[in-house]
């Protein structure tokens, strides 16, 4: 995620999107999982609130103690300060009132003024001795001393006064009273107390400014606590505001981000979900509930799909969404709901949900609804058998037919349906009997497979057997089939072989429409292809005369070969290969009856990793005498002539000179046996001579209706089949109530005959 | 077909060693019985017979059981010329090893003399 930063603008943007959302899902996934601790920004006002507190303590601590002091202060002053002004006054007040009772008293001698003197007295008295208790500072002590001191002088002297009144010479009272240095020392009393009481204003207005100070500390501490608190609480009340507004915001991006995930995933038709790692819903969109809970109102979010299906099915799902969890690897799943309108079948593609870390948290799923498509293609494959079967049926049908019954040839024909069952070919094949003892053979493959190109088959080989009857050569007729082919759907193209053979000169003319070449294989040669006349398809050649006919000799025994390209074809190995594999089979093979080859060639040729059809038609050109010599004698001695030389002849038709007399003996003996010992030579019966000639064997049979009478006792009667057995490779002689049968049998090459 | 083969015999008597057999044409079931009619007359007269094989052209086995007999009764040699239809007749049926067989007339009388004691 980091590398995405990119300089390319606009990509970087649409990345830049996509992480968004990426990682908002992520955290709603994360959210929805329960699994996330709530957002780190609720952790701030607990700090905050702590923060907060300490600052409070930490006020209180040091406005804390300057109040105690402050307190103390005040108490100091109640308890010093104003007894000390008080006692400072009364001080005053007790020396003048002894001062105006002294005088009093000497003036006029009244006793009555003795009494204000001991309270002035007691006064004086009581306020010295607290002023001394207050203990003010040594300044104070000092000069309350002083004070004290200069009271005493006066004192002294009132003293006297009051005695000389007592002792009746009261002008010397009066005297002394008024004398200026009574007053003198009274006055110096008032001056001392008048410094006291200075000095005691000081040591007052001093503590007073001190307990300010105090007061003003604490009041400034206090205030400037409460001006931080007070900030601080804004700070805190912003911050909340701050963060609550970023946490409404993140909330709402949340909401809008879930919505739009919600609106996106509802808007497919294909059900879309997660879950976690227990399997419950965490995600799922409207086809998803439709899916599952149809119209019921509840969210599927936190239930698991046992909540839903039965309990196997429930534990088949269950082993998919694990093993999705474990491999980490994406895996589809097919699961059936029943649903309202019966059980519908889902294609699940499941991959694992991963967070933001890369962890698998659980699985996202994608689930297609395939009931009905399922439904179709079964109905689809319904029809596709359906019409496969019919064009197979119409191709069967059609396929071709020998109509030829010529015993100067051979011919057989073979269709072989295609390997895989769901191509059917447009092969067809036809043998037909023409004017004049000619026989037409056709090979054709119409384009394509199924029923169009079965039913484009039937209309060609139809009008090619038909313009085939008219008697024209290959070419004419190729061209003929051109025209028609041109109106035929699905005939263009098609390929086509036709060959006429005449027995009679020996010839073979053909002319190809695109076709495989034909293989001729004459007696004692190699086989040919005959390639020389590839002209196009059909209804691709449509200007007349354009088309070729080849003819080429075809002697006695030569065998032809007709068959379409999935003889030869192969997807492993090329054209030419399967040219040489059949060149070399047919050459190998040419001395097999016509029906064996055929199916050796399809058998041994076709290969199994193609999947055409395959048509082959072929015939061979017997020499002029059958290969089957058959001959009823009656049984009289002088039938045994013509018998010998029909079968010399047949013999050398047959090509075979070699020791020819000594199978004639054989043979003569044979038959001589029957008439003789079967018949005893009356005249009766008949015997019964077939031989049969192919490359592998010569093989007589010679029957009768008699049964042989044994003469040993003629030493030559046995002679007979002694010459049998000296020139026949096997002889069988089997008698019953039937008659008798005698087997001849020769080697190819007679060999060992005469020896 | 059930018309008579082509078939004769002539007799040469001109030699009083041995008369001379030659049968012409094919030897089967139907004409050896004319040949062995025509060998026992000869044996009936001369001693010795020479059966000229020369022109013959298929022999089976009623042949060469006549053939058989009539050794059986006279001395008899039978002319048969090499690489012909019927020497090869008469090397499967094995009756050169029972008859003499010479190449030519000549060599029969000749071998007729040396055999007889006189």
């Amino acid at each position: 995620m980091v590398t995405i930063g990119s300089s390319e603008p606009r990509r970087s943007l649409r990345c830049g999107l996509a992480l968004r959302i990426g990682s908002i899902s992520a955290m709603e996934v994360r959210t929805s999982g329960q699994r996330a601790s709530r957002p780190s920004a609720t952790r701030w006002p607990r700090a905050g609130f702590v923060a907060y507190v300490a600052v409070l303590v930490l006020l209180v601590g040091v406005a804390a103690p300057v109040l105690i002091r402050t307190i103390q202060t005040l108490d100091q002053q109640r308890a010093v300060f104003d007894p000390a002004s008080t006692e400072v006054g009364n001080l005053l007040t007790g020396a003048l009132n002894q001062e105006t009772a002294v005088r009093g008293y000497a003036l006029t001698g009244d006793i009555a003024f003795l009494q204000p003197f001991l309270g002035g007295a007691a006064q004086y008295d009581t306020a010295l001795s607290e002023l001394r208790r207050l203990e003010l500072g040594p300044r104070f002590s000092s000069e309350l001393g002083a004070t004290a001191r200069a009271f005493a002088r006066w004192h002294v002297q009132a003293d006297r006064v009051i005695n000389d009144v007592s002792d009746g010479d009261v002008v010397a009272a009066r005297t002394l009273a008024t004398q200026a240095q009574g007053k003198t020392l009274f006055n110096d009393f008032r001056g001392q107390q008048g410094d006291l009481a200075v000095t005691m204003n000081r040591i007052v207005s001093s503590g007073r400014a001190a307990l300010h100070g105090d007061v003003e500390l604490a009041l400034g501490v206090l205030a400037g606590g409460f001006v931080l608190g007070v900030l601080v609480a804004a700070a805190m009340w912003g911050w909340w505001r701050m963060r609550g507004r970023d946490a409404a915001l993140a909330e709402r991006q949340r909401a809008d981000t879930a919505v739009l995930l919600q609106s996106v995933i509802d808007a497919s038709t294909e059900s879309i979900f997660a879950l976690d790692l227990a399997g419950r819903h965490i995600l799922a969109n409207r086809a998803r509930h439709r899916a599952l809970a149809d119209d019921s109102e509840t969210s599927l979010v936190g239930t698991a799909m046992s909540d839903y299906v039965g309990p196997e099915a429930a534990a088949d799902i269950r082993r998919g969404e694990v093993e999705v969890i474990r491999s980490g690897q994406q895996r589809q799943d097919e699961e059936v709901y029943e649903r309202g309108d019966g059980p519908h079948t889902y294609l699940v593609t499941k991959d694992p949900l991963r967070d933001a870390m890369g962890r698998i948290v659980g699985v996202v799923g994608v689930a297609r609804d395939v009931t009905w498509e399922q439904a179709l293609l079964a109905d689809q494959q319904r029809l596709y058998r359906l019409e496969h079967e019919l064009a197979q049926t119409l191709q069967l049908a059609m396929v071709g037919n020998t109509t030829v019954d010529d015993d100067r040839v051979e011919a057989c024909a073979r269709y072989t349906p295609a390997l895989d069952q769901l191509a059917v070919g447009g092969d067809w094949y036809d043998v037909v009997a023409l004017t004049g003892g000619r026989i037409g053979l056709i090979v054709g493959d119409a384009v394509g497979h199924g029923i169009d190109s079965v039913t484009a088959m039937g209309q060609l080989r139809s009008a090619l057997t038909a313009l085939a009857s008219v008697g024209l050569d290959p070419a004419r007729t190729l061209e003929a089939l051109d025209r028609f082919a041109e109106t035929v759907p699905g005939g263009h193209s098609a390929t086509c072989v036709y060959a006429i053979l005449d027995p009679g000169s020996q010839r073979l003319s053909y002319s190809s429409a695109g076709q495989m070449p034909p293989l001729v294989v004459a007696p004692g040669e190699d086989p040919v292809l005959l390639d020389h006349c590839q002209d196009p398809p059909l209804a691709a050649a449509r200007v007349p005369g354009r088309r070729r006919t080849t003819t080429v000799p075809f002697p006695e025994g030569t065998l032809l070969l007709l068959y379409t390209d999935g003889l030869i074809e192969s997807r492993s190995e090329g054209l030419d290969r399967g040219f040489e594999r059949l060149v070399a089979t047919a050459g190998e093979h040419r001395g097999r009856a016509m029906d064996d080859l055929c199916d050796l060639l399809i058998d041994t040729l076709r290969r199994a990793d193609h999947h055409d059809d395959v048509a082959v038609v072929g015939l061979r050109l017997l020499r002029t005498h059958s290969l089957t010599f058959r001959h009823r004698l009656p049984a009289e001695p002088t039938a045994l002539r013509g018998l010998r030389h029909d079968f010399g002849d047949w013999l050398a038709a047959r090509g075979i000179e070699q020791d020819r007399d000594l199978l004639v003996l054989a043979v003569g003996e044979a038959v001589a046996n029957s008439i003789e010992h079967g018949y005893a030579g009356d005249g009766g019966g008949a015997v019964e001579v077939e031989a049969h000639v192919d490359d592998e064997n010569l093989r007589v049979v010679v029957r009768d209706q008699g049964r042989w009478r044994r003469e040993e006792s003629e030493p030559w009667r046995g002679r007979g089949l002694a010459i049998m057995h000296s020139v026949a490779r096997s002889v069988h002689v089997t008698s019953d109530s039937q008659g008798t049968t005698v087997v001849l049998e020769w080697s190819p090459e007679l060999e060992g005959v005469g020896s | 077909m059930t018309e008579p083969a082509p078939f004769s015999v002539t007799q040469d008597r001109s030699d009083p060693l041995a008369t001379v057999v030659t049968p012409v044409g094919e030897i089967d079931l139907a004409t050896a019985p004319e040949l062995g009619e025509r060998l026992r007359d000869a044996v009936d007269r001369d001693d010795a017979v020479v059966v000229d094989l020369s022109h013959v052209t298929f022999i089976d086995s009623s042949g060469f059981r006549v053939l058989h007999e009539t050794a059986g009764t006279t001395s008899t040699v039978l002319v048969v010329p090499p690489g012909s239809p019927v020497a090869r007749a008469l090397a499967i049926a094995g009756l050169g090893q029972l008859v003499p067989v010479v190449d030519a007339v000549e060599h029969a009388k000749r071998h007729l003399k040396s055999e007889q004691p006189g």
